[in-house]
């Protein structure tokens, strides 16, 4: 194809997608002269550049939508709706042909009668009457899209030299590792001096690769437009801080999920008219976008004054859709529960519409994001509207990692996914239940894995072994992974994986080091999956360890538990042995009551009255004045570090009190008086038979 | 005529073709990659790009024939990626008379039939040549623990 004319069709591209824009906001100020003169002078650029390239299809289609522009402007009358629709209807025309032209290098078959027909009723109908057909007056000067002193650069150049800058950042750091340590003055400046160089360069060719994120977001206006016409709603598009810049590539990569939430807000979050002023508000729903920059990342809101979402109705569709018991349910606080918009298949609209609905998407949105290392958030309160927060790196083609160490190999993770470090000690200590690590960390139970099992690497270290951990924060999910060290942070340039490689799963990409060394980078959300996406941990069997033995200092926290019923119950820690895990058969009947067998010898059992019998229950242990009881539970939930206040206006026989955690109620179990109930009431504890 | 780049593994010779071959290098650091597949021997850095290193051995099923002290890489190109094989030892250059090529015998192992082109025999004896993309087709790698 024509030089020339590829550009033109660049151009044009941009010039339509101004002219969209700019069409969507006279439509809400149709008065506005100064913005009719914008769109005329617009128009008639791309029509000069038609004639000159002898498009007489496109040129004679632009030079209709001028002249209605330009009856506009000398009636200064109010744009009416139908000029405005009509407007559009010849925006997306010329978009056709464009698209053809960009195809096949020439105009396609066909006549825009019908649009100039219309285009000339519309105006007429809005003159009132006939008025005098002027002279059109010409802009003095057609402005030029591209002002004097910019150039257009075809991307691929650019990719290049961001490539050939990140070997350059790569064969510097490779001099300053070799240079370390030496002490030749001229060296070292020489090497300073190109040290400087290579990071101006490197920073301004990641200038070039950066593009205001109002390029991403010049068709939503006119898609919110559309959307609120489909769905009789009155929707107004807010967009701040469109200005703020981001990388090409990851720019192109969120484009996808931005146009998903705002379908979304547009269908589920904003009411019909009907609706918001039955609820107090203005007809007219407000859907605000905005960016902008914190540190390396780019913070983009999008929130709306909408209906909010319902947890019941999240609660209704986490049933509908078998994505957690009930009992699960119980015990999600209302952010937890939001966070399952994200999960695949999810839906909560009862009626799949046009716009969404389909049980695509969100999880979609979620994983896109996290692809290139960022996060999504929600945030609702019914009637008043939702709010998705995304975070997403400046860049991906150099990143900030920090280098791990595992079985005598280096790893590196992207620092973004890394929330804190943690060295274990009496500070934090690996626990386990049955055989899954865990640590306590602020009052959370986090599930951590180590790094060489996930990568099959043989570990020749004990467990008594310093060790650190990784926090890693991946969406919804923290997790620790256990790693021998931690190297220093290093500015990394992120290659693509080499295809033989690309089914391990666990790599995100390879990197070159300053010493040259080649090292592979740990793609978070696969270790995500290794962790097993476990967001609440039940124990399985036989706890190596006790959670917390005898009554120390801080012995004063409570082991959270499900048995039965609505409420959760505590047990105080430092009346807890061991949780163990036990199946039907070996519970037995002695005298009426349950007892099982623990090393060798009874012991009794109590259950919670409200509680149905399971296949296979866990049993705490506890004790008191050196006597046991098992109580037996479904599932433990948590631990809390600190007792908290107690309500003893419920206490009665075997319970303490009614405490509140997280906002819930907790019943607090006295284990002592059940200890003595049962060890009073039982028959000396003999062999079982069994 | 087409030129083949002699490599040895054991007691065996191969014939890698010369226009694919980019670099012949002593043996150098690998970095191992966890979860891959056998015949992959690991990465390393050729001039600030990163190359997949073949275990020749293994991926020929040669397990058992002793290594000789002079292991080198033998860098090769395919579609724009680059790999190092890792072979024994790396002879001259054959200028290889097509008339006299013979097809890959049908009782030959066959893990090595999809890999070879064809049979080329000298004086000193029989030269295996290997077809660079076949012998890149490497069964997917074993995944993530979970």
């Amino acid at each position: 194809m024509d030089e020339l004319l590829r550009e033109f069709i660049a151009e044009t591209n941009e010039h339509l997608a101004i002219l969209e824009r700019d069409l969507v906001t006279l439509e809400q100020a149709p008065d506005d002269a100064h913005l009719v003169d914008d769109i005329f002078r617009n128009i008639h650029s791309i029509k000069g550049t038609c004639s000159f390239l002898g498009l007489k299809r496109l040129e004679s289609l632009l030079h209709a939508a001028e002249n209605a522009l330009g009856k506009l402007r000398d009636q200064a009358s109010p744009a009416a709706p139908a000029v405005t629709s009509t407007l559009f209807g010849a925006c997306d025309r010329a978009k056709t042909i464009v698209a053809a032209l960009a195809q096949d290098g020439h105009e396609p078959e066909g006549g825009d009668a019908d649009i100039v027909a219309r285009l000339e009723l519309t105006t007429r109908r809005s003159a009132m009457a006939e008025a005098p057909a002027r002279a059109m007056p010409q802009p003095a000067v057609a402005q030029p899209v591209a002002s004097a002193n910019t150039i257009r650069v075809n991307l691929d150049t650019i990719e290049r030299l961001m490539a050939e800058v990140s070997e350059l950042v790569l064969a510097r750091n490779q001099l300053m590792q070799m240079l370390r340590g030496r002490t030749d003055p001229e060296a070292t400046m020489a090497l300073q001096r190109l040290s400087q160089v290579t990071s101006d360069l490197q920073e301004s060719v990641m200038k070039t690769r950066m593009q205001p994120i109002g390029q991403a977001w010049t068709k939503l206006p006119r898609m919110i437009r559309d959307l609120a016409r489909d769905l009789g709603k009155k929707i107004e598009l807010k967009l701040e801080g469109s200005e703020t810049e981001l990388d090409r590539e990851v720019l192109d990569l969120v484009k996808a999920p931005f146009t998903h939430l705002m379908r979304n807000a547009a269908d589920h979050g904003i009411g019909t008219p009907a609706e918001r002023r039955r609820a107090g508000k203005s007809e007219t729903g407000v859907v605000t976008l905005s960016a902008r920059q914190e540190g390396s990342a780019v913070v983009i809101t999008l929130s709306d004054d909408g209906r909010g979402i319902d947890p019941e109705r999240i609660r209704a569709a986490i049933r509908r859709g078998g994505f957690a018991s009930d009992a699960e349910l119980r015990a999600m606080s209302e952010h937890q529960l939001l966070q399952f918009i994200f999960h695949p298949g999810f839906t909560t609209a009862a009626q799949v519409t046009n716009v969404s609905g389909r049980g695509v998407g969100l999880d979609v949105v979620r994983s896109n994001v996290e692809k290139i290392g960022g996060t999504v958030e929600v945030a609702s309160s019914l009637g008043r509207g939702t709010r998705f927060t995304i975070k997403i790196p400046l860049t991906l083609a150099i990143v900030p990692a920090l280098l791990l160490d595992c079985g005598g190999q280096r790893f590196a993770i992207p620092q973004t996914a890394v929330a804190e470090l943690v060295r274990t000690g009496p500070e934090h200590r690996i626990e386990w239940i049955h055989d899954a690590p865990v640590m306590r960390l602020r009052g959370s139970l986090l599930p951590l894995v180590a790094l060489s099992d996930v990568l099959r690497l043989d570990e020749s270290r004990s467990d008594e072994d310093e060790r650190l951990i990784a926090i890693i924060g991946y969406g919804a999910q923290r997790f620790g992974i256990m790693v021998d060290g931690v190297d220093d942070a290093e500015e990394i340039v992120v290659k693509s994986l080499p295809p033989l490689l690309r089914g391990t799963r666990v790599f995100a990409g390879s990197t070159i080091l300053g010493d040259g060394s080649v090292v592979l980078i740990l793609d978070p959300g696969a270790l995500a999956a290794a962790v097993g996406a476990v967001e609440s941990i039940e124990p399985v069997r036989a706890a190596a360890s006790p959670p917390r033995r005898g009554s120390d200092a801080r012995g004063d926290g409570l082991l959270l538990f499900r048995a039965g019923g609505e409420t959760p119950k505590a047990l105080r820690l430092a009346s807890l042995l061991r949780i163990e895990e036990i199946g039907p058969g070996q519970i037995e009947q002695i005298d009426g009551k349950r007892v099982t067998l623990y090393r060798g010898a009874a012991l009794p059992l109590h259950l919670f009255d409200d509680m149905p019998p399971e296949a296979r229950q866990l049993v705490l242990i506890a004790t008191h004045d050196g006597r046991m009881c098992g109580f037996l539970a479904d599932a433990v939930i948590d631990t809390i570090e600190e007792m908290p206040a107690l309500d003893g206006s419920l206490a009665g026989p075997g319970l303490l009190g009614v405490a509140t955690i997280a906002g819930r109620p907790v019943e607090i179990v006295d284990a002592a008086h059940y200890i003595k109930i049962a060890s009073t009431r039982l028959p000396v504890p003999e062999r079982s038979a069994a | 005529m087409s030129d083949f780049v002699a490599i040895r593994i054991g007691n065996q010779d191969f014939g890698v073709p010369v226009m694919q071959v980019r670099d012949v290098l002593r043996r150098r650091h690998l970095t191992p990659v966890p979860l891959a597949p056998r015949a992959i021997a690991g990465l390393l850095n050729l001039r600030g790009r990163i190359v997949t290193a073949i275990d020749l051995r293994t991926r020929l099923g040669l397990e058992l024939q002793t290594a000789e002290s002079d292991a080198a890489h033998v860098v090769v190109e395919d579609g724009s990626e680059l790999y190092a094989l890792v072979v024994d030892g790396v002879g001259d250059v054959l200028h290889v008379d097509e008339r006299r090529l013979e097809t890959v015998p049908p009782g030959l192992d066959p893990q090595w039939r999809t890999v070879a082109s064809a049979v080329y025999p000298t004086e000193t004896g029989l030269i295996v040549l290997l077809d660079i993309a076949r012998l890149l087709d490497i069964a997917p790698p074993r995944r993530a623990a979970s």
